[in-house]
């Protein structure tokens, strides 16, 4: 049986924006009109039963308004032509009187006027597998980590998503982009002695690509699975993390983490603007630090790279129509560049990227990360190991937490290796580490040579809040004298 | 309550009749050996950001979703379509997802923890009123202007309802707003809600005032806390901060019995609370609809810890039929929808001379459980928060990390609750505005340990 709704124009409204905006292009500076269509199927199974089976299909626009300088949003999911109509008298009527209070005056120049497609790489369509062989795969994933009658829980989901984002404006922009995405969950806990750990495959929704049916490989999943199942077993019977100052190894699951709270969001130029101080938090990071902070040591590279195959926030263009383009955030541990829009970069003067993201249809524009990277650096990993003296590696979150300036952060991690002498040593559960931002990325000693991605589906801010989704890809690395510490046993 | 002009928007009466009319189209199109389930979630709101005393974002948002869960045999099958305003539109597309469904029935695994449904009765509630979002900007603006005000007002009508093919119809709309905002003294900030029903020029404009009027103390020089222990009183923002952190899991009973739990002793009776902590979901604070999505209605109280020892977790239709639990009629996540944690006796004005030494945290911001076993959480200080000596504000603090177990602050080093209790609807819109609210006390503890 294929995926259901496979045609979004088959089921979803149609709309003819062309039509509308030519009627209302003279009522206000500037007027865009964008539509999300979004269809998502989730599926899970615990201990090899199954827990839910959901469809969600979801379709809206969203109105831009520019008058005067200020730009109001006004969304809906009523195509009809008088809804339409209703929701542009509104947006039009609110933001003429909100103009008069606006924060900034913006023009014509930040909103471009593109026309170009973007469609996600793809081996084989989403359509390819059916309910079967999707739970068929999760069934054998849910097996293959039952290693021993001691895990108790086996939790496998998958959420396929197919989004279609088209967006129009009276300048002539047309951009038309299309995302095959898929978020895999697999986790096993173990209860040994009255000890429950859980250990799972790369950490919660970590598993999240622009990709097709290809990632539903027994081949690949099934071996992952056993070890997952293996190594929640390990932690059953693994002693805590020594409390410490250690050299911290960490893989590329936990860097993904590391990077989007540590990196990310204090360079979003809204926060260092201060529009989320009432939320998410404001940034350590000043405007005058651009071109002058050492953010890191010589072997930090940070890119914003929306142009990377198959990660998960991969696209052509911005919600307001911004050629997105690889720029280096952070080169060789300088402070080069900030996540922000156009609006954003003209507000504060900051070079910024192609980041004006929304959510979906109901929700405007805000700075957001997209694909944010540490690249590749000089070392294998046989190098980090063994040269390692006393340290431990950590895989995988289960914990995060960071101050609203983004400076002190405490994160907890599924798995631990400790190192000793250059050698892996054995297996401790609830590794922990704290530290301050910038100190921890100067003390960056040692980056790997290949990278690994992953992503998450929601990152969090906004007012009103949204959760969207972005992709970090790194390598091992590995910093110097890191405060680590276990669990309360 | 009976319809009320004063209520219902053009919008809300359309969902309503809308809402009326498809359960007979859908329910109407059922096999005989079917049943199906509705929930409508739906709102009409202004969303004004604010940054610097003026208007950043202005965004006006409507949206409706319609939430289907088909039952044949032993097979479940759920879908959210759009809730289609046109109603040819609508009947169109609810028969064709239904459809659709009952197709995909065919090639699902069955589902083990089905339950059956049945008439959970009828219920329909308006509350609020309609308001003018222009008023409330304007007030907003004159008092904002003259101070560094960062936030958004969020105001218009939410809407929950639920029907199912044997008779349940519950409705519940609420026309409410809420200014959620902080002021800022360079660095360090003061913050307040300003929540209800219908908007009052002087109620706000007081809070306001007296919001700002707590930046002077901000203004004495900043006090370096090195990491320690200490004596700590906790505002009820800073407390609701907490008791939102256990909302993720540690009130679901599945949960406790999957994973690592955090209330897992406690349910154990191997450990206990204080006797001064009481827990329970109470829906007699307004904050949230009785029904759950299924249209099943809690008790009006549920205990979960009484005087700091366990008395249940939530429990939902699923968790009872995969463990024989009873259900109160839980949601999907098994999470409190309506959180109160009752007061105690310590007074407004005794706060700081009951401190004597020690922290004034006014909030906390971005907890997570950092060994959830043993009910160790992590976080940090956020905004305005002090150290006191002798029960005097002696200046503000730098932001602190603590690391400290819910045993420890909410039992054994646990002095007092505030008399006080705030109520404070949810403020979360992710995706959607939900119906949803906590009230909660102040706490003073007499060890909190801070890390970093």
């Amino acid at each position: 049986m294929p995926y259901p709704f496979s045609n979004p124009g088959a089921i979803l409204l149609p709309m003819d924006s062309e039509k509308y905006l030519s009627r209302w292009k003279h009522e206000a500076d500037f007027v865009s009109l964008s539509t999300v269509r979004e269809k998502a199927m989730y599926r899970r199974l615990r201990n090899e039963k199954l827990q839910n089976v959901s469809t969600a299909l979801d379709e809206g626009y969203r109105i831009e308004v520019m008058v005067d300088g200020h730009i109001g949003y006004g969304c809906s999911f009523d195509a009809s032509p008088e809804g339409v109509e209703r929701t542009f008298r509104k947006v039009l009527d609110q933001t003429k009187k909100s103009s008069a209070h606006k924060v900034f005056t913006a023009d014509l120049s930040h909103r471009p006027s593109p026309r170009g497609q973007f469609r996600s790489a793809v081996q084989k369509s989403l359509d390819d597998l059916g309910h079967k062989e999707i739970f068929s795969v999760l069934m054998e994933c849910s097996k293959a980590l039952k290693v021993s009658d001691q895990i108790v829980t086996r939790s496998c989901d998958s959420w396929v998503i197919e989004s279609d984002m088209e967006s129009f404006s009276t300048e002539g922009k047309h951009t038309h982009q299309n995302f095959s995405i898929v978020f895999l969950a697999m986790s096993a806990t173990a209860q040994k002695n009255g000890e429950i750990q859980s250990r799972s495959l790369n950490g919660g929704h970590a598993l999240g690509y622009q990709i097709g049916s290809e990632i539903f490989s027994r081949h690949r999943l099934l071996p992952q699975c056993e070890i997952v199942g293996e190594q929640a077993m390990e932690l059953v019977a693994a002693p805590n993390c020594p409390e410490g100052m250690l050299d911290l190894i960490l893989a590329p699951d936990q860097m993904t983490l590391q990077i989007h709270e540590s990196i990310g969001h204090p360079l979003e130029l809204d926060r260092i603007l201060g529009d989320e101080r009432n939320y998410a938090g404001w940034s350590f990071v000043k405007p005058a630090d651009f071109g002058e902070l050492q953010y890191g040591s010589k072997l930090m590279n940070v890119t914003f790279d929306p142009s990377r195959f198959g990660q998960l926030a991969s696209y052509s263009f911005d919600d307001v129509g911004h050629k997105a383009e690889r720029e280096f955030l952070i080169k060789d541990g300088k402070l080069m560049r900030g996540l922000g829009s156009l609006e954003s970069q003209a507000r504060s003067g900051i070079p910024g990227v192609a980041n004006s993201r929304s959510s979906s249809w109901n929700r405007p524009p805000i700075d957001r990360m997209a694909n944010i990277n540490l690249e590749a650096g000089p070392n294998t990993m046989q190098e980090i190991i063994e040269t390692c003296d006393n340290g431990i590696v950590m895989h995988a979150n289960r914990s995060w937490s960071i101050d609203d300036y983004r400076r002190k952060f405490q994160f907890g991690c599924e798995y631990g290796q400790l190192i000793k002498g250059g050698k892996v040593m054995g297996v401790v559960k609830n590794p922990n580490y704290r530290g301050i931002t910038v100190p921890f990325w100067q003390n960056l000693s040692h980056v790997g040579n290949i990278t690994e991605s992953f992503g998450s589906p929601f990152c969090g801010k906004g007012e009103p809040n949204q959760a969207i989704r972005v992709g970090h890809a790194s390598p091992y690395a590995r910093f110097k004298n890191i405060e680590v510490f276990g669990g309360a046993k | 309550m009976s319809l009320d002009g004063n209520v219902q928007t053009d919008y809300t009466q359309k969902l309503f009749q809308n809402f009326k009319s498809i359960q007979g189209v859908l329910f109407g199109a059922l096999q005989s050996d079917e049943t199906l389930s509705l929930t409508l979630n739906a709102e009409d709101t202004d969303f004004i950001r604010w940054n610097h005393g003026l208007i950043r974002q202005n965004t006006a948002v409507e949206q409706a979703q319609l939430g289907m869960t088909l039952m044949k045999g032993n097979k479940t099958h759920n879908s959210t379509i759009p809730f289609y305003l046109d109603q040819t539109e609508l009947r169109k597309r609810a028969l064709l997802a239904l459809g659709m469904m009952r197709d995909q029935l065919n090639h699902i695994p069955e589902d083990p923890y089905q339950h059956s449904i049945s008439n959970e009765g009828q219920s329909e509630e308006w509350t609020g009123t309609t308001g003018n979002v222009a008023e409330k900007v304007t007030d907003i603006r004159a008092a904002a202007e003259k101070h560094d005000t960062v936030g958004i007002l969020c105001s218009g009508p939410v809407i929950s309802a639920t029907a199912n093919s044997l008779g349940t119809f519950h409705w519940y709309c609420s026309h409410n707003f809420y200014f959620d905002y902080s002021i800022f003294n360079g660095h360090q900030a003061a913050t307040n809600l300003y929540a209800g029903q219908k908007w009052n020029h002087e109620q706000f404009n007081l809070g306001f005032q007296e919001t700002a009027a707590s930046l002077k103390n901000l203004d004495r020089p900043r006090i370096d806390v090195k990491p320690g222990e200490y004596r700590t009183y906790i505002a009820p923002a800073g407390v609701y901060e907490l008791l939102d952190m256990m909302n993720w899991s540690s009130f679901s009973h599945s949960a406790l019995l999957q994973g690592p739990h955090p209330l897992k002793r406690l349910s154990e009776g191997k450990a206990s609370l204080h006797p001064s902590i009481t827990l329970r979901e109470n829906f007699n604070l307004g904050l949230a609809p009785r029904f759950n999505a299924e249209g099943k209605l809690s008790e009006p109280v549920v205990d979960m810890i009484k005087e700091g020892q366990f008395k249940s977790l939530l429990v939902n239709d699923k968790t009872h039929k995969e463990y024989n639990l009873p259900s109160n009629a839980a949601n999907e996540g098994e999470n409190p929808r309506s959180l109160e944690m009752l007061g105690g006796n310590l007074k407004h004005a005794d706060i700081l001379k009951k401190l004597d030494t020690g922290l004034y945290l006014s909030n906390l911001h971005y907890l997570n459980w950092s060994d959830p076993e043993s009910a160790r959480f992590t976080g940090m200080t956020r905004y305005a928060c002090f150290w006191v000596e002798k029960g005097q504000i002696k200046g503000p603090i730098q932001d602190l990390r603590f690391d400290e177990s819910l045993y420890t602050i909410f039992g054994s080093a646990l002095e007092a609750l505030t008399e006080e209790t705030v109520v404070s609807p949810y403020t979360l819109t992710y995706e959607r505005r939900h119906l949803q609210g906590k009230k909660n006390p102040g706490l003073l503890t007499n060890s909190m340990r801070f890390t970093l």
